[in-house]
């Protein structure tokens, strides 16, 4: 009997839920992006995914346990034709439920099973079972699996039929992507490299690092020798592999600090003597500190066009344009970073854009949602320059955001809006815990702890919200090739209505289904591939 | 309620009384009849509506005198058997006519054959205004019109001038001091019931109150005006006002209303305020326009919010200590506990600030119990929660742990480096791994099995996911083998 047969005789057996065996009842979940606690839904769909060779589809099913004694079941991944599967190739999750600071109880993180592969399923509750591919470690083709689900203590065992088509085409038309405070979160040894392995995969390609450069000076601003590249040496050699751009906070050293009553500057000569902001032995200074780390950067296969200084963080204002103006005329095809928070720094941005004092601009989105008259001085300013163009969110309670709305969407909006890409605060944190505690828990601090992924020493756990930030740069990707390949009229109005009706309901995952096989079909047909 | 009156009142201040040959009204008629009737000696017009289906009768008039921008109350007397019979204020068009931007208010009479006066408080934004009065779309009914008094809004409670307060006596149960009855014009009571009071007004002029003046209250000091109200209207309300009396035109100071759904059923109305000023009114009653409705009131209470708050942190901690012995159901509990630790939080800033160190004590005494309540139980050869734990020879021990304050499975995070955990199914004995990050799941039902094993001293700490207080964690100790 063949694979597909045998998968409808099962669904037409099993009434309205895909399988059940005992007291376990299994059935697809309708949504893997909800959040929400996995409950008893008696939806049947047969699932099957077509991707691209470099994607990472997703299933999810949810096991119930309609009888009123916890049980423990195996869950175990076969090709129907009993092919090993390569283990690379796929991941077996469940979600756990944290409570946040709101009180809500989200099923966010998504730890691996156990090697044994058994979950345990309390009497009436439901467990989810997150099943995730690498399509890049499988050959293009059909792939027909069931995945098994077995009560540990009884014989029957429940398949679930997928289906997973792996198209021979692949797409690195990813967006920027920046996560702030990629200072890899202090972490060493095996813990940075899955922290980067997960980062990089999931299409993080702009690091933002906070590592300092410090330099001495005279009290005329002459920089005395070269300065500190100890610690920027460190993490220019981990990230130089998977860095688009590199952004550098080091300029902290040349800030204006105008809080600080005591001192309007906050650099200090060798002798003691501090350097007031804007004068000529600060500028002296920081044209030649700039011009430094240029050069160095430089040899070490960073040239000017992958890194850039990020100066001010949230700020364009009259401080921001004076370190441009000086770096710019020591340096002048060093990039220099900005991202806009408030209304203020909104009548910097055209300034800077029209005297190339800025190359990369990154406000957040609500900038793009501001009303019209705001918005349109916006792409005013920055229609006819050449800046790098990125909108980025914050906030918290961020365990209780929507994965789908405020994660998959942005890659949606980035396309919507014709920018590089975007960012996020924050995925990984900064070393030692600085917001908000552990990520495990929003009560041990003031504030919840704003990061998606979980990390501790030799384990980094995924949250379904980082999950949907990936899912959402392999749609750019994905509509970025199909409208690199879109000639005619047709097909460029097929990939605007599906950006269209994303953007209309930015929280439905049927309409993200719908709208992708819509383009994942397009492809299909424009590179004459059978369906 | 801070009142605003506006410099310039509006001239219009009018009685309009009906006339046989309807001088001054306009009438418009689909299948009905409009007609001058004779009533106790004055003139009244009926509307009546015939079987027809589409049918509008209306009579309407234009208010003169105004102008926009004016606030002006109209009152309409009648009596219906439809509640489609109505008072519509029209600006900028006329009550049928189809115009796009136009003014609309309008309010319905009851079908219940007694004379009713309709008000509508209106601010003028379109010119002309029309008052209308008639029948839309229903069969066979009538509609008696009496009199229209237009005049201008002076606030939905009395002015000065129409006040008369009188001091009053309330049954023992109510708070002490002088209560002020206010009553307008003599339109309405104030009588006693066995637990408390009543309130009638009679027409829809009538303010009907209760007042009371305090200035024992401390300036930063939170109080808590509470009743329990029973009122068949949503204008039934329960007030605290900081630096002015409820019913005098002030402008920006605090208060707090809270009013009644209007279901005639009991209530718990409740108002709070942080105290500004050396003089806080509370007040109880109707605002206008609640002809012939009443109002009932017991168990008037004002308290002072940190006399309550030991007792709430008591019946918090007593909850939570049932709910560990599972004579209470949890989940129950945990929404109470959680609710008032919310609200209990909110004020712990002020207190702390305020230096009030007995509430400042009594606050951490909850957030202790909370934490308490919340914390990981488990058990080691029968002992509850031992500190230290010895491995047995073969370097592993079993530990049970108890889920008691969730009725729903929650995960817990075991934190143990340098030891092998492993969890127990106890039926098959199967042994295997926790989940990535050490993460096991306990039901509410039964405690979960796990099987620690280390060469070497460890520091374990237990960490629930699911919690609502800071430092919910258990810690314990596994001392190695000899």
């Amino acid at each position: 009997m063949n694979f597909m047969l045998k998968s409808y005789m099962l669904l037409f057996c099993s009434g309205i839920v895909l399988s059940t065996r005992g007291a376990l009842v299994v059935n697809f979940n309708p949504n893997p992006w909800s959040n929400s606690n996995p409950v008893k839904i008696s939806t049947l769909k047969q699932q099957s995914k077509t991707v691209l060779h470099n994607e990472h589809p997703v299933f999810l099913v949810n096991v119930h346990n309609s009888s009123s004694k916890r049980l423990f079941a195996t869950v175990k991944l076969e090709e129907f034709n009993k092919v090993k599967i390569p283990e690379a190739s796929f991941c077996l999750r469940t979600s756990v439920n944290i409570r946040t600071k709101n009180g809500t109880l989200k099923a966010d993180p998504l730890p691996r099973l156990n090697k044994e592969q058994i979950i345990s399923i309390p009497g009436g509750e439901s467990r989810q079972v997150w099943l995730e591919f690498d399509a890049s470690k499988l050959i293009p083709g059909q792939h027909d699996y069931t995945l098994n689900i077995q009560n540990i203590n009884n014989v029957p065992v429940i398949q679930v039929p997928l289906n997973l088509r792996i198209l021979p085409l692949a797409s690195n038309l990813k967006p920027d992507l920046l996560v702030w405070d990629c200072s890899l979160r202090g972490t060493e040894g095996e813990t940075r490299e899955l922290l980067l392995t997960e980062l990089v995969s999931s299409g993080v390609n702009i690091f933002h690092s906070i590592c300092e450069i410090p330099a001495k000076f005279d009290d005329n601003g002459n920089m005395l020798g070269i300065p500190d590249f100890k610690e920027l040496d460190q993490i220019a050699k981990v990230l130089k592999p998977h860095a688009r751009i590199l952004l550098l906070r080091a300029a902290n050293l040349f800030k204006q600090r105008k809080h600080r009553s005591k001192h309007k500057g906050y650099l200090k000569s060798v002798s003691g003597k501090l350097i007031a902001f804007g004068s000529p032995a600060w500028k002296t200074a920081l044209s030649q500190w700039a011009q430094a780390v240029s050069k160095h950067l430089a040899a070490s296969s960073f040239p000017n066009s992958k890194w850039a200084f990020y100066p001010y963080d949230e700020y364009l204002g009259s401080g921001f344009v004076t370190f441009a103006k000086t770096v710019k005329a020591a340096v002048p095809d060093v990039q220099i970073f900005g991202n806009p928070a408030g209304r203020s720094s909104q009548q910097y941005l055209g300034t800077l854009a029209s005297k190339k004092l800025i190359d990369i601009i990154c406000p957040t989105a609500a900038r793009y949602y501001a009303e019209k008259a705001e918005r349109v001085s916006l792409y005013k300013a920055l229609k006819n320059s050449n800046v790098r163009k990125l909108f980025y969110f914050a906030g918290w309670p961020q365990k209780d955001f929507s994965p789908l709305k405020m994660y998959r969407a942005q890659s949606w909006k980035a396309l919507a809006w014709n920018t590089n890409g975007w960012g996020y605060w924050t995925a990984t944190g900064v070393a030692k815990n600085l917001w908000g505690g552990s990520p495990w828990d929003d009560y041990d601090n003031p504030r919840p702890n704003p990061e998606s992924l979980y990390i501790e020493d030799g384990v980094v756990i995924p949250s379904r919200r980082w999950r949907a930030v990936r899912a959402g740069v392999e749609d750019y990707a994905l509509i970025s090739l199909v409208r690199q390949k879109a000639t005619t009229a047709t097909a460029k109005n097929t990939i605007k209505n599906a950006i269209a009706a994303v953007m209309a309901a930015p929280d439905n995952y049927k309409i993200y289904a719908s709208q992708r096989q819509k383009m994942i079909d397009l492809l299909m047909q424009l590179e004459g591939i059978k369906k | 309620m801070t009142i605003i009156i506006p410099l310039l009142i509006c001239a219009v201040n009018m009685d309009w009384t009906f006339k046989p040959d309807m001088k001054d009204w306009e009438t418009k008629n689909i299948n009905g009849k409009i007609e001058a009737v004779q009533l106790q000696g004055s003139t009244c017009i009926k509307l009546t509506t015939t079987s027809a289906r589409k049918n509008f009768t209306v009579i309407r008039r234009q208010i003169n005198d105004v102008k926009i921008g004016d606030k002006i109350e109209i009152t309409a007397e009648a009596k219906a058997d439809t509640s489609r019979a109505k008072l519509v204020i029209s600006g900028g068009f006329k009550w049928g006519e189809k115009v796009n931007g136009g003014q609309y208010v309008e309010k319905k009479y009851t079908a219940n054959y007694i004379w009713t006066k309709l008000r509508i408080v209106v601010k003028v934004k379109k010119l002309p205004l029309y008052v209308n009065l008639g029948i839309y779309k229903a069969k066979n009914k009538y509609l008696l019109l009496k009199n229209v008094s237009i005049k201008p809004f002076l606030g939905n409670i009395a002015s000065k001038s129409e006040l008369k307060s009188t001091k009053i006596n309330l049954p023992g149960n109510l708070p002490e001091g002088n209560w002020e009855q206010i009553i307008t014009e003599n339109k309405g009571s104030l009588s006693k019931t066995n637990n408390g009071i009543r309130l009638l007004a009679d027409t829809a002029d009538s303010w009907v109150a209760l007042r009371q003046k305090h200035n024992k209250f401390k300036i930063g000091e939170e109080i808590i005006f509470s009743a329990e109200v029973k009122a068949p209207t949503e204008n039934a309300q329960l007030i605290v006002t900081d630096g002015f009396i409820w019913g005098e035109a002030v402008n920006n100071r605090p208060y707090h209303k809270t009013k009644h759904s209007g279901s005639g059923e009991w209530e718990k109305l409740q108002a709070r305020l942080t105290v500004s000023s050396n003089m806080v009114c509370v007040g109880l009653g109707m605002s206008r326009g609640c002809a012939k409705q009443w109002l009932e009131a017991r168990n008037i209470k004002i308290t002072r919010e940190r006399e309550i708050i030991p007792s709430q942190v008591k019946n918090t901690e007593t909850r939570l200590q049932k709910c560990a012995k599972n004579s209470e159901n949890p989940l129950k509990i945990r929404n109470y506990c959680k609710k008032t630790l919310i609200e209990l939080r909110k004020r712990f800033a002020a207190f702390k600030q305020a230096e009030d160190t007995q509430m400042i004590t009594c606050l951490k005494s909850l957030r202790k119990t909370l934490i308490k309540a919340e914390t990981p139980v488990f058990v080691s050869c029968g002992v509850i929660n031992p500190e230290k734990i010895k491995l047995d020879s073969e370097k592993s021990i079993q530990i049970e742990i108890y889920n008691i304050s969730r009725a729903h499975s929650i995960y817990m995070k075991i934190n143990a480096p340098g030891a092998k955990i492993k969890e127990i199914d106890p039926t098959s004995k199967t042994k295997f791994g926790l989940l990535e990050g050490s993460l096991f799941q306990v039901p509410d039902a039964e405690p979960a099995i796990l099987e620690i094993s280390a060469n070497q001293n460890v520091i374990c700490e237990l960490l629930p996911l699911d919690h609502n207080s800071g430092d919910a964690y258990r810690k314990f100790t596994i001392q190695k083998w000899r």
